[in-house]
């Protein structure tokens, strides 16, 4: 049986493994930049906030300090940079332009208040971070129902964002009770096992994306001389 | 907990699998679709090729039979007139150019009725349609055509040699208007039941997925091909010419 102290460690070491992932991932988009389209522009936007947010928090956690913090912050982005990434590849033809934006404001008034006079930014923002997955988890549904519904065939780009959202509705349907139930957690000894458990799920969703980054980006011509 | 964990994890893969059943369905029926429109436009663009066809035989029948042969009454006619037309100077004039404008016209329905139908098709084949046909490509002095061919116990099909002609007639008027080149190929072989068509050009060629998108003479060429059920194979790219092969599949 694995003690705590284990946990610890493997949960740290599969974190700066994701890390390493999306440090990949960036490079591999940077060194092809010019032939991805706007949403892969934005999908990489958010693993690099993740990343930089990351860092940050393991930072402060060999510091002792509390990065909880960064938590409030991270679900905040991760709303507006997710959102923004779905709206782009289901197009503006399946969503109202003035609906779509007060729906985002509204979210992201409320995650502001939930962090000012719910679940201040020193705990964990159960709520914020809940509501956050599932509206998530349905952009991921509406994006699979969108697909069903397009008329022309499937490009290596459009393959390559139906397996990031596989990945999305994979880690964030997995992660959705860890996340729910985190405060709860802190009070308990066994909790470890869940946060490895996260991280494993997010080491999955990490891997795919990176492949489907991979194939996106097209292949270098060989010169015929 | 963990049980509801998994339990959603289960479920995002099952929904996962479910949707990518449900693609591979729907695109499976797209296909099924696309084929059967195809397939259907396939038919269309054949029978319109085998009334234009049969249209132009019967242009070229009437135009030769009805108004050819009465011209020439004219014109025998027109040769009486003239024998007794001595005693005025401007009656003979006039005799003349009716005359002339009645000859004139007798070429030009001739002409236009052979490139209808040539005569030279059914009477004596594709083989001797091509040599009347390539003759009158370079007696323009524009163009120089090797015509090479083999025929060896060929029964005769009028329905691939139609094809075949009218596949080579495009070729070359696609190569005399667009291509800047001097000089073309064609060696056509005939056996038993089988053929073979090829067909170059070292012109300056042109890019096949534009060609396709935009023009109807492609489409028409692989129509042709397949109301034969031969195998049209085009080659092309800016600067490399044409090559185009046609040959029966069995």
């Amino acid at each position: 049986m694995l003690s705590q102290t284990d946990l610890t460690y493997i949960n740290l070491y599969i974190s700066y493994l994701i890390l390493a992932i999306q440090l990949g991932t960036i490079i591999l988009f940077i060194s092809r930049y010019e032939s991805f389209s706007k949403s892969f522009y934005i999908f990489t936007g958010f693993l690099a906030f993740s990343f930089i947010i990351t860092s940050v928090s393991l930072f402060l956690w060999h510091n002792g300090e509390n990065n909880l913090p960064l938590l409030h912050l991270y679900t905040l982005g991760e709303f507006l940079l997710l959102s923004w990434f779905y709206k782009e590849i289901i197009g503006l033809r399946n969503f109202s332009h003035l609906r779509f934006y007060i729906f985002i404001g509204l979210i992201t008034v409320l995650l502001i208040l939930n962090s000012i006079f719910v679940q201040p930014i020193s705990q964990f923002n159960t709520y914020a971070k809940t509501l956050v997955q599932i509206v998530l988890i349905a952009y991921s549904i509406f994006y699979f129902y969108y697909l069903t519904n397009r008329e022309d065939t499937e490009s290596s780009e459009q393959k390559s964002l139906r397996l990031i959202n596989s990945a999305m509705i994979v880690y964030y349907s997995g992660s959705l009770f860890i996340f729910m139930f985190s405060n709860y957690f802190i009070e308990r000894t066994d909790n470890l096992i869940f946060w490895v458990f996260n991280s494993l799920l997010n080491l999955i969703f990490n891997l795919l994306v990176l492949v489907a980054i991979w194939r996106a980006a097209p292949k270098r011509m060989k010169s015929l001389f | 907990m963990a049980i509801g964990i998994i339990v959603m994890v289960a479920l995002a893969l099952a929904f996962i699998l479910f949707f990518n059943l449900l693609q591979r369905k729907l695109l499976k029926e797209k296909n099924q679709r696309q084929e059967l429109q195809l397939r259907h436009q396939e038919t269309l663009l054949h029978s319109t090729i085998l009334t234009q066809e049969k249209e132009r035989s019967r242009i070229a029948r009437d135009l030769h039979d009805e108004i050819g042969s009465k011209l020439n009454v004219i014109h025998l006619n027109m040769h009486r007139l003239k024998k007794i037309e001595s005693q005025s100077t401007e009656l003979a004039e006039t005799v003349e150019e009716v005359n002339q404008l009645i000859h004139n016209t007798i070429d030009t329905t001739r002409r236009i009725s052979h490139e209808l139908l040539p005569p030279t098709l059914e009477e004596f084949g594709l083989i001797e349609a091509l040599k009347e046909l390539t003759d009158g490509y370079e007696s323009s002095g524009q163009i120089e055509i090797i015509l090479q061919h083999q025929s060896a116990d060929w029964k005769r099909n009028k329905v691939i040699e139609i094809n075949l002609f009218r596949i080579v007639q495009e070729l070359l008027s696609n190569t005399v208007k667009h291509s800047d080149t001097e000089s073309v190929l064609i060696d056509v072989n005939l056996s038993n039941q089988q053929f073979r068509l090829y067909y170059e050009d070292n012109g300056k060629g042109f890019l096949l997925d534009e060609a396709q998108r935009n023009g109807l003479g492609l489409r028409n060429l692989e129509s042709r091909a397949s109301m034969i059920k031969a195998k049209l194979d085009f080659q092309t790219a800016p600067e490399q010419g044409v090559k185009v092969t046609v040959a029966n599949l069995s």
